[in-house]
């Protein structure tokens, strides 16, 4: 089964992208902060994560960066999720790694529709 | 009584009324914990059908959308702020379906009364409600709030206006910058008519000439932002013709971000040594941002400029120009005749070669 972590300070944006993730066949990690999602990171076997941008601690840009930086998680393909949509925002995600870019308001909809497209980008 | 005696009475009492405040503050967060707690026991079972709500196939939606419209009275205001919040937060279907619920539930009417609450909570709760379901009829209201005696209240209200998306609300946003003391921030205005869009621009271009430098600056920004080559003619008399030298240098950023080569004759105008330092760098890093060719014999000058600020805007916008650009400090870095330039060229190239891609097979 594909696993895919799901970090988000908000608990009612966390448990709705890992009840829509849930409902379309993924099996759901989350975590509350950046600290707890690079623990979890390095802990549990994943195929994909979504990290929100604006957390305590840790940042989801921090994480990705961190993540880029050690083996075991270099290639894991990480989609951010966030409120700051300005164009140097978006290019900052991409800078720290970030395969894809989401912006809130966000449809839970297309953001299943995203992880699949970057998973089948990421395992060509 | 003795001086000890009183101290150790004075004492006695300050350490009772510690303990008393201590037990106070305790309670408090118990009752508050408890309440959260109690709130959440509530919600959890409800928070299933929340999810199908917003995140559901629709027929999971219209169950969910059933149940959550017959829920008693407690568990509603259990899960009411969950509702409201991710309201502001998803799109799609199901957003459709939450402003529905909340609709059918009294809390929109709620939130109409409200915008006349004395509390300014209450009010300011109300404004970020109507904006967040984006009810248009709800604007006329909210431009009342703009002037409302509570800054907070103010903000949210600007910040709703801008979730309507109404043009009709642009004028009323660029009043509430001059009205002192009861003014409402630049950033926030200019957020707010961005997400207006192309409707704020005619708003934004009868405000350039305002005697108001807050509304004049956020104007110029805002139509910057906004694109579109109806701008250029607007931004480029503000340019020229502005006696206060912080909008000319908006407005050159402005001409920059838009990124039309309408707007370069005054550029290179505006570069000139006659003019304040703040607009001649802006004017700098803004033909860079323009791309076009035309601006790079002023940018080569202007490397060897006696203004250091002007001078260090010139190397990264020759830079911007691409190819011939690139050629044009490459000969600067070799010009012995001008050795400050000469530096200044070296110092971009060797920055450029920093941020440069990596050859395959490199290591």
């Amino acid at each position: 089964m594909t696993t895919v972590l799901v970090a988000d300070d908000d608990a009612d944006i966390r448990e709705l992208v890992a009840f829509k993730l849930a409902q379309a066949g993924f099996e759901v990690v989350t975590a509350p902060d950046g600290v707890s999602a690079l623990e979890t990171a390095r802990t549990t076997p994943l195929d994909l994560a979504v990290l929100d941008l604006m957390m305590p601690g840790l940042s989801g840009l921090d994480v990705c960066a961190q993540l880029r930086r050690e083996e075991a998680t270099a290639t894991l393909p990480v989609i951010m999720l966030t409120a700051k949509a300005q164009e140097q925002d978006v290019a900052t995600g991409f800078a720290a790694g970030a395969d894809d870019y989401v912006v809130k308001p966000f449809s839970p909809r297309e953001l299943v529709s995203r992880v699949q497209a970057v998973l089948a980008r990421t395992r060509r | 009584m003795t001086t000890p005696a009183v101290v150790a009475a004075a004492v006695t009492a300050l350490s009772a009324l510690v303990v008393v405040l201590a037990l106070a503050i305790a309670a408090r967060r118990s009752l508050r914990r408890r309440a959260v707690l109690h709130r959440r026991a509530l919600s959890a079972p409800v928070r299933p059908a929340l999810m199908e709500l917003l995140a559901g196939e629709p027929d999971e939606q219209a169950r969910a959308a059933a149940r959550l419209r017959t829920l008693d009275r407690r568990t509603w205001d259990a899960v009411e702020p969950s509702v409201v919040g991710l309201l502001a937060k998803v799109r799609g279907e199901g957003r459709r379906e939450v402003v529905g619920v909340l609709a059918d539930r009294g809390v929109l009417a709620r939130a109409r009364r409200d915008l006349r609450a004395t509390s300014g909570a209450r009010r300011a709760r109300a404004a970020e409600l109507l904006g967040a379901v984006e009810e248009q009829a709800a604007a006329r209201p909210l431009v009342r709030l703009l002037r409302d005696r509570d800054p907070e209240v103010r903000l949210v209200a600007a910040r709703a206006l801008g979730r309507l998306a109404s043009p009709h609300a642009a004028t009323a946003l660029l009043a509430a910058l001059e009205r002192t003391p009861a003014r409402v921030p630049g950033p926030v205005v200019a957020q707010a008519l961005l997400r207006i869009g192309p409707g704020a621009a005619g708003a934004c271009a009868a405000a350039l000439a305002s005697p108001s430098t807050a509304v004049a600056t956020t104007a110029v920004e805002v139509l910057g932002r906004l694109g579109g080559s109806g701008s250029v003619g607007p931004l480029r008399e503000r340019l020229e013709q502005d006696e206060r030298a912080l909008v000319r240098a908006r407005a050159a950023t402005a001409l920059g971000r838009l990124g039309l080569p309408g707007a370069l004759p005054a550029l290179l105008v505006a570069v000139g040594p006659h003019e304040e330092p703040a607009v001649r760098v802006a004017a700098a890093r803004a033909m860079g941002e323009l791309g076009s060719t035309g601006a790079a014999p002023a940018l080569c000058a202007l490397l060897d400029d006696d203004d250091e600020r002007v001078a260090a805007q010139a190397g990264p916008a020759l830079l911007r120009l691409g190819a011939h650009g690139l050629d044009l400090l490459r000969r600067a870095d070799e010009d012995p005749a001008s050795p400050a330039a000469a530096a200044r060229a070296r110092e971009v190239l060797a920055q450029a070669s920093l941020h440069a891609p990596v050859p395959a097979g490199a290591s």
